[in-house]
């Protein structure tokens, strides 16, 4: 697995961060719960949970029992506080305003609910709040990205990182920020493992 | 606000101004007070655009004082889009202006015998209306900026751009900022059209000489602002993600959950979201020197609101809003910000709305005048309306004309309003809200009040397919009670989860007033102008058949969930049953 680090300034780290909502992959042991996942794979804590990702969905929709949902190979969950409007309170997880959107609420298949614990892929989506406090903890975990759209998103916005960006690794290997935009086409579209780390974290 | 001024565009020799007390409307303001003005004296039956219709324009009860929040105007009237009576109201400076001076509503009525076109000056020393040809179609930017040489930069302008000077369905009244940009619009239902079938481009504010609104009880209203402040700021909606990223925050969680219409409905999800997400937007204003977090009005406390600049740091427009980059954006098929924010400029500036124009386009691009995700051609057919074109007049009648000029089929509208930016398959409460609201559709009609707290009806088990007509209903009442107060509905999501902030509320108006409002009053209020506007739509024609969505949302079923509008037109017959 190719893996590319990014040390960057803070202000570079936060224009990374935008990648977070366009969705980004998670290696899990599937068949786990959503909280599960969260929490014991993921490293979230339980409070930060409750208090904060309000809204979840999972393949689109609309979830509100946390313990009981199982998150298969090749899931998406995607994560956000709580959001305006009658429509961001009745995608809140068991909001007051649940029912207006019975009709795309998540339901557990009868009998998907087994627990078949193998290592799968999912993909996770980081919206509004979340990516800002979330962010660094998933990109220093390491995100697992496609090339084609990593370099999608990193080529309209190359000159401000490349300001802010203080080295770049391949593989452990230094690369230049101008030839990171011709390894990423010349790569294919298996995934890769994507580094970004504050400079201030790796100095301390 | 004592006082009521009266303009009577009609009368003979000119117009003829009368201030008068407030009389049998004592109490009321905002929504309550456009809809009992339009209820009590317009002809349900007269023409929108005639002599007989009124246009009123009312600050909200607490506007003008030191109450956070308290800037939102409300404008009704018999509506040239629906044909129903509409209230649709707008930010900016004009309402603590007008509320100073002492006016709880301004009523532009008659209609001039000739084709001219006046502005209106109100100050301390009165009021001054007079002839002003130089005005003649310009946009709602270059008059405020010719007002700004006339009368100086302290003052608030409430104006119609081209569109309402041709009385177009889609016409809006745009109300100045704290910049003085004529940013903030009274968008729904066509009343700049109305507004410029009275022959008024524009109503100047100087409130210079009049100090804040005072509060019967000084000591209670301040603490229960601090309170009410206090229950704003800490709240995670009003406090952290409206500030940070604005309404178009929703685009996100919208389109992940399938309900973003796109390609005029025919999807519920858009490839681009995330390019003009509110994330996106925020992100790109920062860079640009604009500003992510910023108030439409003296006394806002949430700031969703934004500067949006383009890559050399000029302004282009304010922060679009979600609907406004919904309309534009997915619903056309554009995924490009710096268009979306020009489409937002330009529909400011002409004075539209912008959902009314972005459905109307994404009809049209159906129809096959233009490709989905042509974002010049959508620029070019928003100036046609500016220019006036036979072409932009057709697309400046709004979305349900420009499908029958283009022989579209779906068309997404309710009495003759365009849908907003949820689909109604997706969250089908909402859609009981769109069919069912006497404004036609509309996303502010039912929004995410404290119904709880209200005590609007009895508890729905929220996570049961049951009670959406119940929930609608009560969210309609809770709505028209707050729009009714001239507060910004944005306070909803605090009042919705933290009961003493709503507290807070009550506890203002009570100690503005010398009032014992409780909540349950609050609620009588809502229901008492439902009450008022069904039965004027009623006298104007309107039926149980008008409370409708149109029939593609119950048989063709939208990606990606594959839904269909399931609730059943006898119990949308139920909604008002109280």
């Amino acid at each position: 697995m190719t893996t590319l680090t990014f040390i960057v300034s803070s202000e570079a780290l936060k224009e990374f961060s935008q990648i977070l909502q366009r969705g980004f992959f998670v290696r899990i042991i599937t068949g786990s719960t959503i909280e599960e996942v969260l929490i014991e794979q993921m490293g979230i804590k339980g409070e930060y949970i409750e208090n904060r990702i309000s809204t979840i969905f999972l393949d689109g929709h609309p979830v509100d029992d946390l313990h009981d949902t199982i998150i298969h190979d090749g899931a998406t969950l995607s994560l956000s506080a709580a959001m305006p409007g009658l429509v961001g309170a009745t995608m809140r997880r068991k909001g007051a305003y649940a029912s207006f959107r019975s009709a795309i609420a998540y339901h557990e298949k009868e009998g998907a609910g087994a627990r078949h614990d193998h290592e799968g892929l999912i993909e996770v989506k980081l919206f509004n709040l979340l990516m800002a406090e979330l962010g660094p903890h998933f990109f220093k975990k390491g995100v697992y990205v496609r090339p084609g759209d990593l370099a999608g998103f990193i080529s309209p916005i190359m000159a401000e990182l490349g300001q802010g960006c203080r080295l770049i690794l391949l593989d452990d290997m230094p690369v230049s920020g101008d030839d990171v935009m011709g390894i990423l086409k010349g790569m294919g579209s298996d995934l890769i493992q994507v580094f970004v780390i504050q400079q201030k974290d790796v100095v301390s | 606000m004592d006082k009521i001024l009266r303009i009577d565009m009609g009368a003979e020799g000119g117009p003829k101004i009368t201030a008068s007390p407030v009389g049998a409307y004592a109490g009321l303001g905002g929504r309550s007070l456009t809809s009992s003005i339009v209820a009590s004296e317009v002809d349900p039956m007269c023409h929108p655009l005639g002599a007989g219709n009124k246009l009123v324009i009312a600050p909200g009860l607490l506007s003008g004082s030191i109450a956070a929040m308290s800037g939102r105007i409300s404008v009704g009237c018999k509506s040239p889009l629906t044909g129903g009576i509409k209230e649709a109201n707008s930010g900016g400076q004009p309402s603590q202006m007008l509320a100073r001076l002492g006016y709880a509503a301004i009523i532009l009525e008659g209609k001039p015998k000739e084709d001219k076109l006046y502005k209106i000056f109100i100050n301390k020393d009165g009021v001054k209306i007079s002839e002003d040809k130089s005005l003649k179609m310009l946009s709602n930017y270059q008059v405020v900026e010719k007002m700004k040489g006339e009368f100086g930069d302290k003052i608030a302008c409430i104006s119609i751009g081209q569109a309402g000077e041709m009385r177009l369905p889609a016409a809006s009244i745009a109300f100045t900022d704290m910049e003085l940009r004529p940013s903030r619009h009274a968008g729904r239902g066509g009343v700049g059209a109305v507004m410029g079938s009275k022959g008024v481009k524009v109503i100047v504010i100087d409130d210079a000489g009049h100090t804040t609104r005072q509060p019967k009880d000084p000591e209670k209203f301040r603490a229960a602002n601090m309170k009410f402040i206090e229950g704003l700021r800490t709240h995670p909606v009003t406090g952290q993600a409206l500030p940070s990223y604005g309404t178009n925050v929703l685009t996100n969680i919208v389109n992940e959950a399938g309900g973003y219409p796109t390609y005029n409905f025919k999807q519920g999800r858009f490839q681009g979201a995330a390019k003009i997400s509110g994330e996106t937007y925020a992100e790109l204003e920062t860079k640009r020197g604009g500003l992510a977090t910023h108030g439409c009005h003296s006394g806002c406390v949430i700031r969703c609101s934004g500067i949006y600049n383009d890559k050399d740091g000029h302004f282009v427009s304010k922060q679009p809003e979600y609907e406004t980059v919904w309309a534009h954006g997915g619903n056309c098929g554009i995924d490009d910000p710096d268009k979306i924010a020009m489409l937002d400029f330009l529909d400011d500036d002409i004075g539209l709305d912008t959902i009314e124009m972005g459905v109307a386009i994404g009809v049209a691009m159906d129809g096959g005048l233009l490709q989905f995700g042509d974002a010049d051609g959508a620029i070019n057919l928003i100036k046609e309306v500016g220019k006036g074109t036979p072409l932009g007049r057709i697309i400046g009648s709004g979305a349900a004309v420009t499908g029958k000029v283009f022989g579209v089929e779906k068309v997404p509208v309710v009495k003759g309003q365009a849908l907003p930016a949820y689909d109604p398959r997706a969250v089908q409460g909402i859609g009981v809200t769109y069919a069912t609201s006497p404004m036609g559709a509309d996303h502010t009609a039912g929004y995410a009040i404290a119904t709880n707290i209200l005590k609007v009806g009895g508890y729905v088990d929220p996570l049961k397919p049951e009670g959406q007509v119940e929930l609608s209903r009560n969210l309609q009442i809770a709505t028209a009670a707050v729009d009714s107060t001239g507060m910004c509905i944005f306070i909803a999501f605090a009042i919705l989860d933290q009961p003493e902030t709503f507290q807070a509320l009550l506890d203002m108006l009570n100690a503005f007033y010398g009032l014992e409002l409780t909540a349950e009053g609050v609620a009588e209020l809502g229901k008492k102008v439902l009450t008022m506007e069904r039965d004027f739509n009623a006298r104007a024609g309107f039926s149980k058949i008008h409370d409708r969505l149109p029939a593609f949302f119950k048989t063709e079923s939208l990606p990606p969930h594959n839904v269909t509008f399931q609730v059943k037109d006898e119990e949308l017959d139920t909604v008002f049953n109280w």
